[in-house]
């Protein structure tokens, strides 16, 4: 095509030229947006209310099924092959009772959030966690701008269905460097896990559906309270969700806490822990 | 670990995470424009670049450095749908200010049927030869379009070439060499 033919199209093509004194509003489109969002969650919980009523009602039903389900020999898994644990079962440590839930919102590419899993983490399972005052959750929230932190949050969830979560997560911080440099998780991890466990991570990793299903709910968490950096401590006590962003030090987070459950004692004197 | 438990998101205490709000701000007033090639209608073009927003806030998988070519893609194709819409366009023809620009109102009504004509012709191609051509129109660099289309920038001028060709000859096959 000559240059002839090219003006030619252009000149067609400039005819679409939309008015010159039309100026979308930036402002008045945010603001249908941000109502748009709000209808949505709205929507999303009156399903998630739907969904935890339509599985209250089936765990009823389980009552009745139970018994034919888990008869000798139904269902039992072969030879070497483990059943896998829930996601939020291995991703939590601390008693169910404890009066607040620490939930960690966390990259595996980001140097702060290994900061917090090695150095800080140890000090509030001790402290909180094995005391019962304190239950952790991990959320995944793989930052766009690093390209392999969703393939170490697959890892790390992969090892986590096997029971390997803490020993996964662990070893996924302390080798940052290294495999950030080049995505390559699977050695990193593979030196920490048995060659046979690894294998079958591999084979989730493979197919990473479910494990995307799992980090993308935490990415729609992470909106629903508004986090804007890794790590991110959301405690949740009394009903209510605090965001701690950047996470304080320990001193700091440890004094919060303890005042947090020194509030909740005296308005709840009877409740675990007080 | 932080020190700092009052600094601002994106301090060095921590990393931040994708600014949604600034990208729509950046990127809406293009979209409503590209998308208003399509339509030839601004009040549904607005409509349709927050619907592109929205859908690029629920892919949490396109929030990166691409977040703009994923953008102007998905646009263009909400644009398209829109345009091949038989019915709609119908209803935006009849909603479109015929006379913009044009005090004469036979000069009115042939450049509004040449606007017809390019958007059919448009809606007639493979639609990414369409974007292309859209998007390019609308100003977009070259890095812009590989990234939107996600095309080879060093193969940009080829594809754009023969977008251009196939706009021509299907402009000539409907319509007559004008």
């Amino acid at each position: 095509m000559d240059h002839n033919d090219s003006l030619w199209v252009d000149r067609r093509l400039e005819s679409l030229e939309p008015p010159s004194d039309w100026q979308p509003d930036s402002a008045v489109a945010l603001e249908r947006f941000h109502r748009l969002r709000r209808q949505d969650t709205l929507a999303r919980r009156r399903r998630i209310w739907i969904g935890v009523a339509a599985a209250v009602a089936a765990g009823l039903a389980m009552v009745v099924w139970v018994p034919r389900v888990f008869a000798p020999g139904h269902g039992v898994p072969g030879p070497g092959a483990a059943p896998l644990a829930s996601p939020a079962a291995f991703r939590e440590t601390g008693s169910p009772d404890a009066p607040i839930v620490a939930e960690i919102y966390s990259d595996y590419e980001c140097g702060n959030c290994a900061a917090l899993y090695l150095d800080t983490i140890p000090q509030l399972v001790a402290d909180f966690v094995r005391t019962g005052k304190l239950r952790l959750l991990h959320r995944d929230l793989p930052l766009p701008q690093h390209r392999y932190s969703r393939l170490a949050a697959r890892y790390a969830n992969a090892a986590g269905r096997l029971g390997d979560y803490a020993l996964a997560v662990d070893r996924i911080f302390r080798t940052q460097r290294d495999w950030s440099a080049d995505g390559d998780v699977d050695a990193s991890l593979a030196a920490a896990l048995p060659a046979a466990e690894m294998a079958r991570v591999r084979d989730l990793v493979r197919h990473p559906g479910d494990l995307d299903a799992s980090i993308d709910a935490d990415i729609a968490m992470a909106r629903a309270d508004d986090v804007r950096m890794t790590p991110t401590l959301v405690v949740v006590s009394g009903g209510e969700r605090r965001a701690l962003a950047p996470v304080p030090p320990y001193p700091l987070l440890k004094s919060y806490l303890d005042d947090l459950i020194k509030a909740n004692c005296r308005e709840n004197p009877q409740a675990a822990r007080c | 670990m932080n020190t700092q438990p009052d600094a601002a998101p994106g301090a060095e205490t921590g990393e931040t995470v994708f600014d949604f709000d600034q990208v729509f701000r950046s990127h809406y007033p293009r979209l409503a424009r590209v998308i208003a090639r399509l339509t030839g209608d601004p009040g549904r073009a607005e409509e349709l670049a927050v619907e592109a927003l929205w859908k690029l806030w629920r892919s949490p998988a396109a929030h990166g450095e691409n977040a703009g070519g994923w953008l102007y893609r998905t646009a263009v194709r909400l644009g398209l749908n829109e345009l091949r819409g038989a019915g709609r366009r119908a209803r935006h023809e009849s909603l479109a200010d015929l006379t913009r620009g044009f005090p004469d109102p036979e000069q009115a009504r042939a450049a509004e049927e040449e606007r017809r004509q390019v958007r059919e012709v448009l809606a007639a191609l493979d639609p990414r030869q369409a974007a292309l051509l859209v998007l390019r129109t609308s100003g977009l660099t070259y890095e812009e379009l590989a990234s939107a289309l996600e095309l080879n920038a060093a193969s940009i001028g080829t594809f754009l070439s023969r977008a251009q060709q196939a706009f021509r000859k299907e402009y000539v096959k409907r319509y007559g060499p004008q």
